[in-house]
């Protein structure tokens, strides 16, 4: 028999939801306040992303707090944040301390992502906030940006939704500088199985000759592109490698082309 | 996929953060049966079920800086918290026992027995690890895909697929200890 799912009672889900609207109104974020003796600078300073134009992988910047260099390239975003996306538009790089807002703006027809990354001009934390809601930080320590400002921090890709995203937040605390990172993009669409990994996974098993052969068709993939695969312990139960930081889109096409699902499939049944 | 349309509890959850309570009113509203519904297969005694729900959106507020929202639903994350509140309910109750007290007890107790079907299945859930409970809760029950289940649970995908596979057997186990273990194309036929 299934469960009584019917209503709570009234009068105790209504003195619930009473005190969970008033937990959540007396929980309102204070004012900002500006420490005497502090320099107030603009502590909200909106930009908008450009979504119109298409194609053209120039930077606008905007400057909140002028000393500092920062260089970015494009080539290093899309080899090691974003490998295999096309950027759409104009990204917007702007510098900023305290609390930054991008209004997103229109996007271009055919976006079906929003590519951030956030670093640290200062040590500190930055708070990462898209459409209100929080979705996680950045944090930098002074070793991190002892030879300069530090685009180590994490980068995402976001998927559009038809409401969202709209706006991206970045917060830091007692001034500490940070620089953002935005742009609307088309994330890679990893290809299906080959034929190859398709007929080895047919029977539900995955073998160790199939989970070794799919792991030889990775590597000669991943050569015939021109890259290397380094250090291939084949006697351990789960075989360990390495590949070079730059072969992201290759390593992503070959992976999911050749070994992904036999990876997967042979590690989980060794658990 | 069984959770809300996609945005659903963005504007509410965005403006609960924002001092405007009636948003986290709203959000309350729309998922609170649903809620009621997973702690009933998790609380080892029914009675305790109206306490876990009150607990669940308690905790919701108090951790909200930590709450992931999946594709704009906060569904995930309320399920999410019911498995950890109900891991430990003794626990839980203890930090908001002064807001417990406020509530009322219902009017007319129901006769849990007479409706909940505590088969083996349910008793088997509760007996797996909380691992196991959350993604056995988000991705079978509750039908997320892996991927918006590893988006609430914090974890790569892949990690999701295994653990999933892990626990399907585990309570396979325990609902028939006979049973053949599943394969990846089980598996499979879920992410389909």
């Amino acid at each position: 028999m299934m469960p009584d799912t019917s209503p709570r009672t009234p009068s105790r889900s209504a003195v619930l939801r009473a005190e969970l609207v008033t937990q959540a109104s007396e929980s309102a974020p204070r004012p900002r306040t500006v420490a005497t003796g502090r320099v107030a600078v603009a502590a909200v300073v909106t930009f908008a992303l450009a979504g119109a134009t298409t194609g053209a992988a120039v930077a606008a910047t905007g400057v909140l707090t002028p000393p500092s260099s920062v260089a970015i390239s494009m080539d290093e975003m899309l080899m090691y944040s974003f490998p295999g996306t096309e950027f759409l538009g104009t990204p917007l790089i702007v510098t900023g301390s305290d609390e930054t807002i991008v209004d997103l703006g229109l996007r271009p027809d055919d976006a079906t992502g929003l590519a951030l990354r956030v670093g640290c001009i200062d040590a500190g934390r930055y708070d990462i906030v898209i459409d209100g809601v929080a979705d996680g930080w950045v944090q930098c320590t002074e070793s991190d940006v002892v030879g300069g400002p530090s685009l180590a921090g994490g980068s995402s890709q976001y998927e559009l939704t038809a409401s969202g995203p709209q706006t991206v937040t970045v917060r830091g605390t007692h001034g500490d500088r940070y620089v953002v990172w935005v742009s609307w993009s088309q994330p890679p669409v990893a290809p299906e199985p080959s034929q190859a990994q398709a007929d080895a996974l047919a029977d539900g098993v995955v073998t160790r000759e199939e989970y070794l052969a799919g792991l030889d068709r990775y590597v000669a993939c991943m050569e015939a592109s021109g890259w290397q695969v380094y250090g291939i312990d084949r006697e351990a139960d789960v075989v360990s490698y390495s590949i070079e930081a730059i072969s992201g889109a290759d390593d992503l096409r070959c992976y999911a082309a050749e070994f992904s699902e036999l990876d997967m499939g042979w590690q989980v049944s060794r658990e | 996929m069984s959770i809300p349309p996609s945005g659903v509890d963005r504007d509410d959850w965005s403006q609960a953060q924002r001092g405007v309570g009636e948003g986290f009113g709203r959000i309350f509203d729309r998922h609170r049966d649903r809620v009621y519904r997973h702690v009933l297969r998790l609380v080892p005694v029914p009675a305790d079920a109206d306490d876990a729900v009150a607990i669940v959106f308690f905790e919701t507020w108090r951790r909200r800086d930590d709450a992931r929202l999946v594709d704009g639903s906060l569904l995930p994350w309320l399920l999410v918290t019911a498995t950890k509140v109900t891991q430990n309910l003794t626990r839980s109750a203890r930090r908001h026992r002064a807001l417990l007290a406020k509530l009322p007890a219902e009017e007319h107790a129901r006769d849990h027995a007479d409706h909940l079907d505590d088969g083996p299945a349910s008793t088997a859930l509760r007996e797996l690890p909380l691992v196991d409970r959350h993604v056995i809760t988000l991705c079978v029950l509750e039908g997320l895909t892996d991927r918006e289940a590893a988006l609430v649970l914090g974890l790569p995908v892949g990690t999701v697929k295994s653990r999933l596979s892990r626990a399907k057997r585990r309570l396979a186990a325990r609902v028939d200890p006979h049973s053949a273990p599943l394969t990846r194309l089980d598996e499979a036929a879920h992410d389909a």
